[in-house]
């Protein structure tokens, strides 16, 4: 084989090799694996009217930290993260790490894809009264903080979302 | 060899680098092969610097598992990377084209200059990484620090530093290059006779290191350690800056795992490095139920982010037992910039607890040989670092960084508990094995024994004394150089 035979040879090599290096690299850059670029690509908080008062929403993709979309928009959440905890109580991380041995994967804020992407909506600072709204098992459904449960399903048309099932709780809750 | 062979070579070896530093470390023993062959061919000290440059940028591409990162630190080490081996691209053709010039000096040791001036070019310029403020984890010795049957090789650490070890690679590289076909020899600057009896020398070498030099791992002292690893993301901990009720959270699974740990006859716990950033050493709560108590005999090492009252912020490591703080270490070697916020300790020392002294290293200052050094003279005889990578999740500087945990027990011949918050948590043998470990974002508790050690290997003694080897037996090329620009 001659040298400049083998020389290309070796450049086809190397080429297909960085070829798939950079795949990998791209597949890093996708935002569901970089929590960084998870939350840099998170569409802005929409501002809309609801009953007179300015309503904030979000839109949280799987694996958001509600947290730390707090953080970014300064807004108030503890009432949020309430309602994750119930989902994943503290409590019980003894009882996992005694079940699984010591090395539990842990993630008791962050959603993954078995919980609803979430639509959180707050009323603002004042009045203390924030709402969780989600997608769940193919409809909305919401979490009312004060009465620590998950309500649902619920029609919340003026979100944009498609029209839901029941009107009976948008009755007594809005 | 034609210019396009030449530069093909290049890309091979630049190739084989990023892939050594990546995916599988033992690559690294034949990297830069091509690139030696290469640089035998090239036509001026010029097209070397080029030739290397072009390895190390390729080199230096492999880091994209930091792309979360940003884009600055991609381009920051593939340009770090390039501007080292045009360096060693430079030197080593200048060498290689004075060393074969028709005048033909230094005639009975020019074989033997062939293979080790690029070996001692290397070493310097590896060198140059563990000094100054910016250390880099990159490192011959770093991607082999995990591979066990190249442990033989490592335990040279012990003697003169994991650069020794990295300078024993760059030596077989040398060597191997120098053994290659004529064909490839033919035309260039290489000679196969006696720069081939060095191949089975540096093989010799890496065996007689097998055992020769071990530190004995279970004399002494035995003590009970846990690590705490409570598995959180970066998110997480910024997250809880403007949630309360994350801070807790994590103060609470730091409670959950300390619980689990006092529940073992354990004589030592430790977390991560600013694992706890709530104000521990001024809340008299928290500290009823995160120190060990008055009648609990284990001491308990933990990072903390804290401010004292003079409104100075430190990265720091405490000493607690029966209740009271016993003592405190602040991060020395600070990252510029990312921790610019963090006031530097004064000066690397051992921490003194009931075990008597224990050695920490945070984080960064784990890249450091002679950062660990100094603790071992100061008297440690067990070594901590305490990390945080979760920044760095899976990828290849999280890997370096526990490697380099692993070099640091070698060469100062300790028990080494390296505990990451977020993961990688692991407890190396002084001669490098890993006998327990936990890995990325998992939370839980690692368990092990260890020795407390008071030997001191050469390292330690002698530090990288024989670096200056390197200069001393570059110099009579120097004066030959010096005088062909006479004649």
């Amino acid at each position: 084989m001659s040298e400049r035979a083998t020389a290309f040879g070796l450049l086809a090599l190397c080429g297909a090799y960085l070829g798939w290096v950079a795949w990998s690299a791209l597949l890093a850059l996708d935002p569901q694996v970089t929590s960084q670029g998870l939350y840099r690509t998170l569409p802005p908080p929409r501002v809309t009217q609801h009953q007179g008062r300015d309503v904030t929403l979000l839109d949280a993709r799987p694996g958001t930290l509600v947290g730390e979309l707090a953080r970014r928009y300064h807004l108030p959440h503890a009432d949020v993260r309430l309602a994750l905890a119930q989902r994943r109580p503290l409590e019980s991380l003894s009882a996992l790490l005694s079940a699984r041995g010591e090395t539990v994967k842990r993630a008791p804020l962050r959603l993954d894809s078995t919980l609803p992407s979430l639509v959180w909506i707050t009323e603002g600072t004042q009045s203390g009264l924030h709402l969780l709204i989600g997608r769940y098992a193919g409809g909305w459904v919401r979490y009312e903080p004060t009465l620590g449960a998950l309500m649902g399903p619920i029609e919340t048309e003026w979100l944009g979302a498609p029209s839901l099932t029941s009107s009976a709780l948008r009755e007594r809750r809005w | 060899m034609g210019s396009l062979m030449r530069w093909s070579l290049a890309t091979v070896s630049g190739c084989l680098n990023g892939a050594a530093f990546v995916y599988y470390g033992p690559l690294t023993l034949i990297a830069n092969v091509p690139l030696l062959w290469a640089l035998m061919h090239a036509k001026s000290a010029r097209e070397g610097a080029q030739l290397g440059a072009w390895v190390g940028f390729l080199g230096g591409l492999h880091i994209f598992g930091v792309l979360s990162y940003g884009w600055w630190i991609f381009w920051a080490f593939s340009v770090y990377t390039a501007s080292q081996m045009t360096l060693f691209g430079w030197v080593v053709t200048r060498a290689l084209l004075l060393l074969t010039a028709p005048h033909r000096t230094l005639t009975g040791w020019r074989a033997h200059y062939l293979v080790m001036t690029p070996t001692l070019i290397w070493t310097l310029t590896e060198w140059v990484r563990t000094v100054g403020p910016v250390a880099l984890p990159a490192s011959y010795v770093g991607c082999v620090a995990d591979i066990s049957w190249l442990r033989g090789l490592l335990s040279w650490a012990s003697v003169g530093g994991g650069l020794l070890v990295s300078a024993l690679i760059a030596w077989c590289s040398s060597a191997l290059a120098f053994c290659a076909p004529h064909r490839i020899l033919r035309g260039g600057r290489g000679e196969v006779s006696t720069s081939a009896r060095h191949l089975p020398l540096v093989v010799g070498v890496a065996l007689w290191g097998w055992g020769t030099y071990a530190t004995p791992e279970h004399r002494g002292e035995r003590v009970k350690v846990v690590a705490l690893q409570g598995g959180f993301s970066n998110a997480h901990y910024k997250a809880s800056e403007a949630d309360p009720a994350l801070s807790r959270e994590i103060i609470d699974t730091y409670r959950a795992l300390l619980a689990q740990a006092r529940q073992a006859d354990v004589g030592l716990v430790t977390w991560a490095e600013s694992a706890i950033r709530a104000p521990l050493l001024t809340t008299p709560e928290l500290q009823s139920s995160l120190f060990p108590q008055e009648n609990e005999r284990f001491t308990l090492i933990g990072g903390l982010a804290h401010t004292d009252p003079d409104g100075r912020s430190y990265n720091l490591a405490i000493a607690t037992e029966r209740g009271a703080l016993v003592d405190r270490y602040a991060k020395v070697k600070t990252v510029p910039g990312v921790e610019a916020r963090f006031t530097p300790g004064r000066a690397w020392r051992a921490i003194d607890t009931q075990w008597g002294k224990v050695g920490v290293l945070i984080c960064f200052e784990s890249i450091y040989p002679h950062a660990g050094r100094a603790l071992a003279q100061d008297g440690a005889r067990l070594m901590l670092i305490l990390s945080n990578d979760a920044g760095f999740g899976d990828t290849p500087i999280s890997h370096h960084m526990n490697n380099r945990a692993i070099v640091r027990a070698v060469e100062l011949g300790r028990w080494l508990l390296r505990v990451g918050q977020a993961g990688v948590t692991t407890l190396v043998s002084p001669s490098g094995e890993q006998v327990a470990r936990l890995g990325l974002f998992e939370a839980g508790l690692l368990r092990g024994e260890v020795s407390l050690l008071d030997h001191r290997t050469p390292y330690v003694q002698w530090g990288v004394w024989w670096l200056w080897f390197c200069p001393l037996a570059l110099t009579p090329l120097l004066i030959v150089r010096l005088r062909h620009e006479r004649t």
